[in-house]
């Protein structure tokens, strides 16, 4: 139960000030609006949204480091890219499904879908050419399959900052990536101060707005502004912690076993295609 | 002794909204000042000139006998200097977070300040444990909550280990305990000899011995 107490002296004075309409209830019936549209509007921001926020608590192998696992998908990419032979792509496809066996149900159907997606949309494209040239013309979409599933296994089993991160360790220049850093924040910021502006205005949607794209267009404008004061104010806190243009990114390296075992991994890959490839 | 920071008949507006009226206003090292004021009577803004973020459109600020003027900071080290020696908690901790995870929020000030790895990671990691926000080290600051949030900026902050310690509504949004903790915490820091500002609506709200209060008025001046 909560209490009022009249103590505050200026509670007095404000409630004679206050319109005499308050104090009665309105019989107000609502009448009927399609709320369809902002409720989707809503949904797809939300949604979005929170592929964003699963991915920052992505699970982190400990063995594998971001920084081989980028480096291991740009060479798996370039080596798809480049082969002609089913045999490499299917050995590739081996790995790629031992890999997937170590996943949870839920993140295969996520890497699985976009790359079948992708795969398809390929296929249908290239139809035509299946009349002219049986032999090879499916190998396109194995190799949009196979390096879209790569880079969705990479996107899903790294966080974004021990991504950003690993560039650096790739001798990517340190602005770039505090750039990159600051994009993320921001989505995610100004994502969620339009989901709450959103939320504000279907809360106050009572009865049928005949401007929603006005109200839509409002919102698009407040974010904006919004990011506008985010991004005067943070660099003002950086300012205030001694930034003065450079960014420091920390990456340590020590000699480990580990290593090794990357080396390896690397060296056979190269070794299959090259040999598959017919170069040794 | 002479006045840590002291400011000469500063003037201020936001384009032609006027936010702080002819302030004069010395600190000497080591005091607590308590700045009270209704909304929008120019606490903020005071805070943001005293950082360094914005310069007065009359009257003069000096640091510790330095005048701090657009001129001055545009050399990097004094800048850097200056702004190591000032520690500022914003009001709204959102925009104050600006890395991916909390353990380089924390860690980003050492860095700056060119330690090494490992002396950073010890600095942090007491730091964190200081707090009790140990458990979020990696986490992304963006997602965690209000109270959360106002702990690692506090952390970011107290990382560079600064003279002169500037809160901006420390107690605006958290729970008891966490208020509690700061309120705590406050009086640690100014015992141990720092110099501390702090703004809160209510004068009472914060009781520390020998604090000195400051009060703005609605026209933006001191009483
Ligand atoms: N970026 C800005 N642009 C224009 N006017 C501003 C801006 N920031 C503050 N003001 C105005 O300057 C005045 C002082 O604002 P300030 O934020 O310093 O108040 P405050 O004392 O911190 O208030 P509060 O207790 O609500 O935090 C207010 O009238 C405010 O409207
Ligand atoms: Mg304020």
């Amino acid at each position: 139960m909560i209490q009022i107490k009249p103590s505050d002296d200026h509670s007095g004075k404000l409630l004679t000030n206050m319109p005499a309409w308050l104090g009665d209830n309105d019989d107000y019936q609502p009448v009927n609006d399609n709320e369809n549209f902002l409720s989707k509007t809503i949904l797809s921001v939300i949604t979005k949204l929170t592929a964003l926020r699963e991915n920052s608590t992505a699970h982190t192998d400990v063995f594998f480091t971001a920084s081989f696992k980028i480096f291991l998908t740009i060479l798996l990419i370039l080596f798809i890219s480049l082969s002609h032979q089913l045999l490499f792509l299917s050995i590739v496809l081996s790995g790629f499904l031992i890999y997937l066996c170590s996943l949870t149900g839920c993140t295969i159907l996520r890497i699985l879908k976009p790359a079948a997606f992708a795969a398809l949309f390929s296929l249908l494209i290239i139809l035509p050419a299946a009349l002219f040239e049986r032999s090879s013309f499916f190998l396109l979409p194995f190799k949009v399959f196979l390096t879209t599933g790569a880079v969705t296994a990479l996107a899903l089993s790294t966080p974004f900052y021990s991504i950003t991160k690993a560039l650096g360790g790739l001798h990517i220049p340190g602005l770039f990536i505090m750039i990159l850093d600051l994009t993320v924040k921001y989505i995610v910021l100004l994502g969620h101060t339009a989901q709450e502006l959103l939320t504000a205005l279907h809360l106050r949607s009572v009865g049928k707005n005949h401007q929603k794209y006005q109200s839509l267009g409002n919102i698009l404008g407040m974010t904006f502004i919004k990011s506008q004061e985010y991004a005067l104010a943070t660099h003002d806190a950086m300012l205030c912690r001694c930034f003065t243009g450079e960014y420091h990114i920390s990456q340590q390296h020590h000699m480990e076993i580990r290593y090794i075992v990357y080396v390896m991994i690397i060296i056979i890959l190269s070794s299959i295609y090259f040999f598959t490839e017919g170069y040794l | 002794m002479t006045a840590l920071i002291k400011l000469s008949h500063i003037n201020y507006s936001y384009e032609k909204i006027p936010a702080l009226h002819d302030i004069s206003l010395e600190i000497k090292s080591g005091e607590f000042i308590l700045l009270t004021g209704p909304n929008g009577c120019g606490k903020s803004t005071l805070f943001k000139l005293l950082n360094g973020l914005i310069f007065p459109s009359s009257g003069k600020y000096f640091f510790d006998g330095q005048p701090i003027t657009p001129l001055s900071l545009k050399d990097n080290l004094t800048a850097k200097k200056f702004h190591k020696r000032i520690g500022y908690v914003f009001q709204n901790p959102d925009t104050q977070l600006f890395n991916p995870t909390v353990y380089d929020e924390v860690a980003f000030g050492p860095r700056q300040m060119a330690f090494t790895e490992s002396a950073t990671a010890a600095r942090v990691t007491e730091l964190l444990d200081f707090l009790k926000i140990s458990h979020l080290k990696n986490r992304a600051p963006y997602h965690l909550s209000g109270g959360e949030k106002k702990k690692v900026s506090i952390a970011a902050v107290l990382a560079l280990n600064p003279d002169v310690l500037m809160m901006d509504e420390p107690l605006n949004g958290l729970d008891e305990k966490s208020q509690i903790w700061i309120k705590d915490f406050i009086s640690a820091f100014s015992a141990v000899g720092k110099t501390m500002l702090i703004t809160n609506h209510e004068r009472d709200l914060l009781n520390i011995k020998d604090s000195r209060i400051i009060q703005f008025n609605e026209q933006h001046q001191l009483v």
